[in-house]
């Protein structure tokens, strides 16, 4: 018999540390990030679609429920590149001491916080 | 060696150091994109019709949106096949699954080129 191959842990055997829920999240908001360029791209083609469609499409960002979604996807956004470029140190071999680890997660969550405050203070 | 192969068909030793390293490269290039447009969007803030077409219609602009668009498909695609690979055993159709999520993503940057062509044309 060959071995099988690992798995990747149970979410929900797996006890819920800062490390871990940074690490789902980081996936959980790159799937959303993923399907979310479907809605970048409904707003190209409503631009390309003309005035109408266009107005259609500003109507829907500018209604509260629009304005959540793209709050929401704000927050995402920079969350998963925050941690994304916790990630790449990572992969250069950088900071992967355990205290490392907890204070950079805290670290991407201060910058999540302050991008997310400062993109819409502009907007 | 036991004589089980019938059984236990040996699984293809398939490299994943491409895919690594692509989306490393790809993260790094839709990094600085998206840190761009985000800044864009939040000096620009929002665009009546004609100043977001003239602005998609801008030679250079249009080269980073479509850059954008290609590279972050990209980089979206491959994360999902990761996800996939991790949560979807062969036997529960993850080829399939790969598959279809890599035609979603090839019609939504498709798409999404055409639309900024139209534009910019």
């Amino acid at each position: 018999m060959s071995k099988p191959r690992p798995l990747s842990p149970h979410l929900q055997i797996y006890k819920p540390q800062l490390t871990s829920i940074l690490s789902i999240c980081h996936r959980a908001t790159g799937v959303v990030l993923a399907a979310g360029t479907g809605l970048v791209c409904l707003w190209l083609i409503a631009l390309a679609f003309g005035e109408d469609s266009f107005a259609l499409a500003t109507m829907i960002i500018q209604h509260p429920l629009g304005q959540f979604v793209l709050f929401g996807y704000t927050v995402v956004l920079f969350y998963h590149a925050a941690n994304g470029v916790r990630h790449l140190t990572w992969d250069m071999g950088l900071g992967l001491e355990i205290p490392h680890v907890y204070a950079t997660g805290r670290i991407v969550l201060a910058t999540t916080v302050i991008l997310t405050g400062i993109f819409w203070f502009l907007v | 060696m036991e004589n089980n192969s019938e059984k236990t068909m040996p699984r293809p030793r398939v490299s994943g150091l491409a895919h690594w390293r692509w989306q490393r490269m790809s993260a790094v290039a839709v990094l600085v994109l998206m840190a761009y447009f985000v800044f864009v969007v939040a000096t620009i803030g929002t665009l009546d019709y004609e100043a977001a077409r003239a602005f998609v219609a801008t030679p250079y602009q249009a080269l980073a949106l479509v850059l954008l668009v290609v590279i972050g498909v990209f980089h979206g695609t491959l994360g999902a096949h990761v996800v996939i690979e991790d949560y979807v055993p062969v036997k529960s159709g993850r080829h399939a699954l790969i598959l279809t999520i890599n035609i979603i993503m090839a019609i939504i940057a498709g798409a999404s080129l055409i639309a900024i062509a139209s534009v910019a044309f």
